[in-house]
């Protein structure tokens, strides 16, 4: 990933609010990036993890501000996979929510406002779905 | 590790498909709340309700929350009342449902389902003063559910029950005439009920259930008819199964997680012990639109429901949804089959009102599937011998082939063939279905009981 482009990206989404420690906060974040159809994620206990997934037409800043609203909440992230097809936007993310400030249905009200903002749909799922439904 | 396909794949399920948990049922025993006196039995029900379901919606929103995935009704089932209340009058059974419905609005359930009598071989004087108390029970109420089981493949059915049952169904249209009969929508009649069917209205907490039960619905009529458009055409039937089980299993792993999670929390907060039941791998539809049985049967190859192949299809359809899903369940349980309302369900409205399905079609697609005759409006003056008749037919197909078969007839007051009957929000509105005019008055008539077929004899 071009992380110049990617710090461009986070200050651009975060307008005014941008200052140095929050576009290097929020960067932190995301350098994480797996390129990849896979996610290994060893670092959180399973169990403690939630995806959190965005889709809809791409716009600069979807992932600064998912990413934002994500570490704002106090959940560390783990993982980011981002892919544009067709101008169309797709973000899965593994973020570790043992540390989480309020519960799931408040960090998923932030990323629908988030959402709501830029015209994408957010998601937050417990990683628990994804383990039992796509295996025995 | 996670494989972004299948992230994405369930992304999809629960966003563009529909894939919801239909129901999380709290089964709750109320054999402690037994007594000769009335106050006393309305005390100890409310309470036991109260403390149990206490936390019930909000542990099923909480799990809701925690996976994204709708979890469409939470709703509530007990011990057959007959059991508990066998010794009260009739009016006092009426009380008694009013006492349930109110527990049911106070713990925030839209149902509560068991005000039942098992008669399958005979009648208590209990039983028979609570089939009494069932039309007034049902038209003083909102939430409250009722069934009544007129046979087993062990007992045989008990046509004196039958013929009852028709005649009650006749007086809850006439005293809820004022909404197309609906009182009627909320009652079942049942050969071979199940004690752990978490699906009201048909719902019950059988005898041999622990304190409290939570049992899960599985629904996701759209991820399937997803999965039988993507094999195409041009897939044989081996290949069209082998997507419905895949599909199956994925919503029954879900259902499974979702039901143990609701288990856990209820558990931890309710002061009588809550353990998790079973799955009861069913695919049930609602009237929106994409939520349907009925065009999952079309996307296979049938250019109505009715049209010859549909028996089959819908045998198909079952039969996967319970291979794949067994392999996704540690218990399986309740009716677990195919639901073919036809008032519930768009595409089978539908084709009642082109004709293109009757009773009879029905009837043969109740071979195949869980239930029967569901949520079918018939004439309001169809007499309470053909009503019985009707049950008769269905239930002999329960009891002959070790089957459930239930049925939710709407004798609509007032309304002929021509009609409409409208209930309203997840019941529906379907044309009324025509009924034969042949008589079976002096066969509905004879009482007594069906002998139990010798496939019961199995010792």
């Amino acid at each position: 990933m071009d992380i110049r482009r990617l710090v461009h990206r986070i200050a651009d989404a975060l307008g005014p609010d941008a200052d140095a420690a929050r576009v290097e906060a929020v960067a932190a974040a995301v350098l994480d990036v797996v390129e990849g159809a896979s996610m290994p994620a060893e670092r959180a206990e399973p169990g403690e993890r939630a995806i959190v997934t965005a889709y809809g037409v791409d716009h600069p800043g979807i992932l600064a501000a998912v990413c934002n609203a994500v570490s704002g909440a106090g959940c560390n992230i783990l993982d980011v996979s981002q892919k544009i097809l067709q101008g169309y936007f797709t973000l899965i993310m593994l973020a570790d929510i043992r540390a989480m400030r309020g519960s799931i249905t408040d960090l998923q009200a932030q990323l629908t406002a988030v959402g709501d903002r830029l015209g994408v749909r957010v998601l937050v799922q417990h990683e628990d779905l994804f383990h039992t439904m796509h295996r025995p | 590790m996670f494989d972004l396909r299948e992230v994405l794949d369930t992304v999809r399920m629960t966003e563009a498909e529909h894939f919801d948990i239909r129901t999380i049922t709290l089964g709750i025993s109320l054999r402690d709340c037994a007594s000769s006196l009335p106050q006393t039995v309305r005390a100890r029900v409310y309470d036991k309700i109260r403390r149990t379901a206490a936390h019930h919606v909000a542990v099923a929103e909480e799990v809701e929350a925690l996976f994204g995935v709708r979890i469409t009704n939470k709703r509530v089932a007990v011990t057959p009342i007959a059991l508990v209340a066998d010794a009260l009058p009739r009016d006092e059974l009426i009380g008694l449902a009013q006492v349930l419905d109110t527990a049911a609005a106070d713990v925030g359930v839209d149902y509560l389902a068991g005000f039942t009598a098992l008669v399958e071989k005979g009648m208590t004087d209990g039983d028979r003063r609570l089939l009494d108390a069932l039309p007034h029970a049902l038209a003083g109420t909102e939430r409250l559910c009722g069934s009544v089981n007129c046979g087993t493949t062990g007992a045989g059915i008990n046509a004196d029950a039958v013929l009852r049952l028709a005649e009650i169904l006749r007086e809850t249209a006439r005293l809820t005439a004022a909404h197309d009969s609906v009182g009627c929508a909320r009652l079942v009649g049942f050969c071979n009920a199940v004690p752990d069917n978490p699906f009201v209205a048909g719902a019950f907490h059988g005898p041999g259930e622990a304190e409290a039960t939570i049992n899960v619905g599985i629904s996701g009529p759209g991820v399937v008819l997803r999965a039988v458009h993507e094999a195409g055409p041009g897939a044989d039937f081996g290949t069209l199964f082998e997507a419905i089980k895949r599909t199956a299993f994925k919503i029954t792993r879900a259902g499974e997680l979702i039901g143990r999670r609701c288990a856990e929390r209820l558990d931890a907060r309710t002061g009588p012990p809550v353990r998790f039941g079973v799955v009861d791998l069913s695919l049930a539809p609602t009237p929106a639109e994409g939520d349907s049985i009925a065009e999952i049967l079309m996307a296979m190859g049938l250019e109505d429901v009715g049209a010859p192949g549909t028996t089959a299809a819908l045998a198909l359809l079952n039969e996967a949804v319970k291979q794949g899903g067994l392999m996704g369940a540690r218990y399986v349980g309740g009716l677990s089959g195919a639901f073919m309302p036809v008032a519930e369900d768009q595409a089978m409205a539908r084709a009642a009102e082109r004709g293109h399905i009757g009773l009879e079609k029905l009837e043969a697609m109740s071979a195949v599937c869980s239930v029967g005759l569901d949520m079918v409006a018939l004439p309001g003056d169809t007499p309470a011998e053909t009503l019985a008749g009707i049950l008769l037919d269905e239930f002999a197909i329960g009891m002959i082939n070790n089957k459930t078969t239930a049925c939710r007839l709407i004798p609509v007051h007032g309304k002929g063939v021509g009609d409409r009957a409208e209930f309203g929000g997840l019941l529906g509105s379907t044309p009324i279905l025509p009924v034969s005019a042949l008589s079976s008055a002096v066969f509905a008539r004879r009482g007594g009981r069906l002998p139990a077929p010798i496939r019961s004899l199995t010792n």
